[in-house]
């Protein structure tokens, strides 16, 4: 598989929520590759830029939700997927858990512990994986 | 006609006229009989039943009931209100209550069964239809909380971003106050999306998640945190009074007593007696001149004493090594 960019996709359907996270990626002086807001647009993204993390919300805009996107993602880019969902009943988490999210956060995620798991994920995929 | 002609005539007539299918059976579980009832029901005549089987109005899946049914009427027993399924003769399936009584021969000895037939279709319909509005009534609910909750996160968010544009260090501190405020109240409606009736939720997993958010939020790594409530069954009305009073105590804690970023902090909830809980939230930090009670015209402290009446409690500070408050309040009725 091809590297992947120091970058982070950002997927809520939540314009205001999405804004919030990328107020903290880019405080840490990362950088945001793209916004989406349903599950095919996630995914399309993904594969345009690669990105090494990815902050999946698990209810979006459409049929698919962040677990399809999720999945898809991991198989064909192989981004760290970031779960931060709205919701920790166990339905999703039982969803959630049939990808192999690098973490999972419910909200509300205060920038601490944002920049903890961040920072977490990119370690953990190694910089051999990273361009 | 002699009496018991006219007796037998009666209920012949009883018999012919009722709406409910009632259908006489041997043992061998033969039709004898077939009222106007059974006609309209089923849709056949007496003509094409009287001789047959009764399993004719058997589905296939149910025929293992006439063994147990003919059982029971071998050993005098009647079936009451038995719900199950029967076969119309255009092949068609209905919900039906069957009441099933053994009939006699003047020797006492028992020679066959009638049976009552009721369809209930309409019966099961209209309650198939009251689970469908409830499931609806549910999701809405549901939904409803979902939607508050999220946009309390979405106003709470706008706090945030519109916080880390300012200069002004108390102006930021001010609004960050009043994004613990607001995803308290968000917090309620996430609890109220989870719970089983959508009325109330256990303060217990509340308080303890409504404290971390706060601790955790404020960057309180070198605090040390104990939660320890006893189950209670809250509702909207008392959650949310009773979050943001959390709120305030415990950011006031965080903001003052300890300088050093060090700390405990321990929020109890203990019955009092019958009626009474008591809430008590403690700290081993220092006092300082702006530190518990805050200053007069300070929000924090209308807030609290606002909070605390709208609660019906009591409230008491203590300072011995830190800070106490006590809050008791009564029993928060059923929502």
């Amino acid at each position: 598989m091809s590297p992947l960019n120091r970058t982070v996709l950002i997927v809520d359907d939540e314009a205001m929520i999405a804004e919030l996270w990328s107020a903290y990626v880019e405080s840490m002086g990362l950088e945001v590759c793209g916004f989406a807001a349903a599950a095919d647009e996630a995914v399309a993204l993904a594969q345009k830029h690669r990105p090494a993390v990815v902050l999946m919300d698990v209810r979006l805009i459409g049929q698919k939700d962040g677990v399809d996107a999720a999945l898809a993602i991991h198989s064909s880019v192989g981004s760290k997927v970031i779960f931060i969902t709205g919701s920790n009943e166990p339905a999703t988490m039982d969803r959630i858990r049939l990808d192999h999210p690098a973490a999972v956060l419910i909200k509300p995620v205060s920038e601490r512990l944002f920049e903890r798991t961040l920072t977490a994920a990119l370690a953990a995929g190694g910089p051999a994986h990273l361009a | 006609m002699s009496p018991s002609a006219f007796d037998a005539a009666y209920l012949a007539a009883i018999v012919e006229s009722s709406d409910d299918g009632i259908i006489g059976k041997d043992l061998s579980g033969i039709i004898r009989s077939w009222n106007r009832g059974a006609e309209a029901i089923f849709g056949y005549s007496a003509a094409e039943v009287v001789g047959r089987s009764v399993l004719l109005l058997f589905p296939a899946d149910r025929l293992h009931e006439e063994s147990m049914i003919l059982q029971r009427i071998q050993r005098g027993e009647r079936v009451d209100h038995h719900e199950t399924v029967r076969r119309r003769k255009d092949g068609s399936d209905f919900p039906v209550s069957i009441t099933i009584s053994p009939i006699r021969d003047a020797g006492g000895r028992i020679v066959g069964a009638s049976k009552i037939v009721r369809d209930i279709s309409e019966r099961h319909a209209a309650h198939e239809e009251l689970l469908k509005a409830l499931a609806e009534r549910d999701l809405l609910l549901r939904e409803v909380h979902h939607r508050v909750k999220n946009n309390l996160q979405v106003v709470a968010a706008l706090v945030v971003l519109q916080a880390r544009k300012l200069e002004d260090l108390q102006a930021r501190k001010a609004l960050m106050g009043l994004h613990s405020r607001v995803l308290a109240l968000g917090l309620v409606h996430q609890q109220l999306m989870g719970s089983s009736n959508y009325k109330t939720f256990d303060i217990a997993p509340f308080l303890r998640q409504l404290v971390d958010n706060i601790v955790d939020g404020a960057g309180g790594d070198g605090i040390e945190l104990t939660v320890d409530a006893c189950p209670l069954d809250v509702g909207l009305d008392f959650a949310v009074p009773l979050g943001l009073l959390v709120t305030e105590i415990i950011t006031n804690s965080l903001k003052h007593a300890f300088p050093g970023g060090i700390g405990r902090v321990s929020v109890l909830l203990r019955p009092e007696n019958e009626e009474r809980f008591r809430l008590v939230i403690s700290d081993n930090g220092v006092l300082s001149q702006d530190g518990w009670p805050p200053a007069k015209g300070g929000v924090g402290l209308d807030i609290v004493g606002r909070l605390v009446a709208q609660l019906r409690g009591e409230m008491v500070t203590k300072h011995d090594g830190g800070a106490t408050t006590e809050i008791s309040f009564l029993r928060p009725e059923p929502a």
